[in-house]
């Protein structure tokens, strides 16, 4: 990466990529790799599922780059393509065919939801060690168990990477509908974490 | 877990609200394994970014190059291809298979005409076979003979000489029957009737 390639802005790097440069791509994929990979895993989550899709979003965004005009931002435009491949992952026959036979249990016995769980756990800060590991546990099991559209509301909201706005361009959803929706989704989770006896204490 | 009526007041709703954010955290805050740079290069094309005309130039060159090779395959593979039918001799087959045979007519053909040539795909498949080879037609003479023998009124001589054609007689024209005579009976004198008096015989 040279000096000028880390002071340009994504727009003049897109410009770079879209005369052949290679390495204004590459530079735009440090920057953006984060933010993709994160919207992936929202969606499908399974960290190995979403490192692939999010490969494919960069693939297919490197090669429609000439319809790139700059009306939008890079970001935002780049992830509306994740979202889309990240869809298509999730309905994928494939992916339903595998989940039929090993109903979300693989070798180990974990599902997507516990593999998320393991490799968050490796990254734990101190402040998480001293917090009720069950009701974490429980928190994340019931997470899983949210309506799609809530649960894709709260967790890209949880990423720390996208904006509001960004996330209802992703979901083709009103900005208020989105905020709603993830405020719907933490009303659901209390409901059911006081339903299964968690109170203050 | 407590046995204690829950209620969502604001510590416990705070308490809630700490939960999810830090699982949630913790569940998202995952970032791409290393190399990822690498493993998207390694799925891009070797070719830089082409633009979308040049794409569907190609395309459509090579549609039309496979449009016209699958055409021209086609043609040569029905122009000549036999097809074997599978026919079932019916009764007129029958009968005439048992009828002697005419010699067959004579066939001019013509020099440049090339035998049949049969084309079988596929072997022995019992059954008659109805084949799609061209079979020249002969070249046969005119059936009237020559032109220059034929009549015609423009070749008549104008100053030749024609005999006048004289009655046949009845006896020997045909097709004639001749009075009845039988031998020993006279005929009866004819019968004469006088024209009517309209006043009355003798007036």
């Amino acid at each position: 990466m040279t000096a000028t390639e880390a002071s340009a802005t994504d727009l003049d790097l897109v410009r770079l990529a879209q005369a052949g440069d290679v390495e204004a791509f590459g530079e735009l994929v440090e920057r953006n790799r984060r933010a993709v990979f994160r919207a992936a895993l929202a969606c499908v989550g399974n960290p190995a599922e979403a490192d692939d899709v999010a490969q494919e979003a960069f693939v297919t965004a490197y090669r429609k780059l000439s319809t790139f005009r700059g009306e939008a931002q890079f970001r935002t435009w780049l992830l509306s393509i994740t979202w889309r491949k990240a869809i298509d992952r999730r309905k994928s026959v494939s992916r339903w065919l595998k989940m039929a036979v090993a109903p979300a249990r693989d070798e180990s016995g974990e599902d997507a939801f516990d593999q998320m769980e393991r490799v968050a756990s490796t990254e734990r800060s101190q402040e998480d060690t001293i917090v009720d590991e069950e009701l974490q546990r429980n928190v994340m099991r019931l997470i899983g168990t949210l309506p799609r559209k809530l649960r894709d509301a709260l967790l890209l909201a949880g990423t720390g990477e996208h904006t509001y706005e960004q996330i209802s361009q992703m979901l083709g959803a009103p900005l208020g509908t989105v905020k709603w929706r993830v405020s719907e989704a933490r009303r659901v989770l209390k409901k059911k974490l006081a339903a299964l006896g968690y109170a203050y204490e | 877990m407590s046995d204690i009526p829950r209620r969502l007041g604001g510590p416990a709703e705070s308490r809630f609200d700490r939960a999810i954010d830090r699982a949630v955290r913790e569940m998202m805050h995952v970032d791409p394994r290393p190399g990822f740079r690498g493993r998207v290069f390694a799925r891009l094309d070797p070719e830089p970014v082409r633009s979308s005309s040049m794409f569907f130039r190609i395309a459509a060159g090579a549609g039309a190059l496979a449009v016209l090779v699958l055409a021209m395959m086609v043609v040569r593979h029905y122009g000549t291809a036999t097809v074997d039918v599978e026919r079932v001799p019916s009764v007129a087959d029958q009968r005439a298979a048992q009828e002697p045979q005419p010699a067959p007519p004579p066939v001019v053909t013509t020099p440049a005409a090339a035998p049949p040539v049969h084309m079988h795909r596929g072997g022995s498949r019992p059954g008659r076979r109805m084949t799609r080879e061209m079979i020249p037609m002969p070249r046969v003479t005119n059936v009237f003979g020559s032109r220059r023998s034929a009549v015609g009124a423009a070749s008549v001589d104008a100053d030749a000489v024609w005999p006048t054609p004289t009655p046949e007689p009845h006896e020997d024209r045909p097709g004639t029957v001749a009075p009845l005579r039988i031998p020993g009976v006279e005929p009866p004198a004819p019968i004469v009737v006088a024209p009517l008096n309209p006043r009355g015989p003798g007036l």
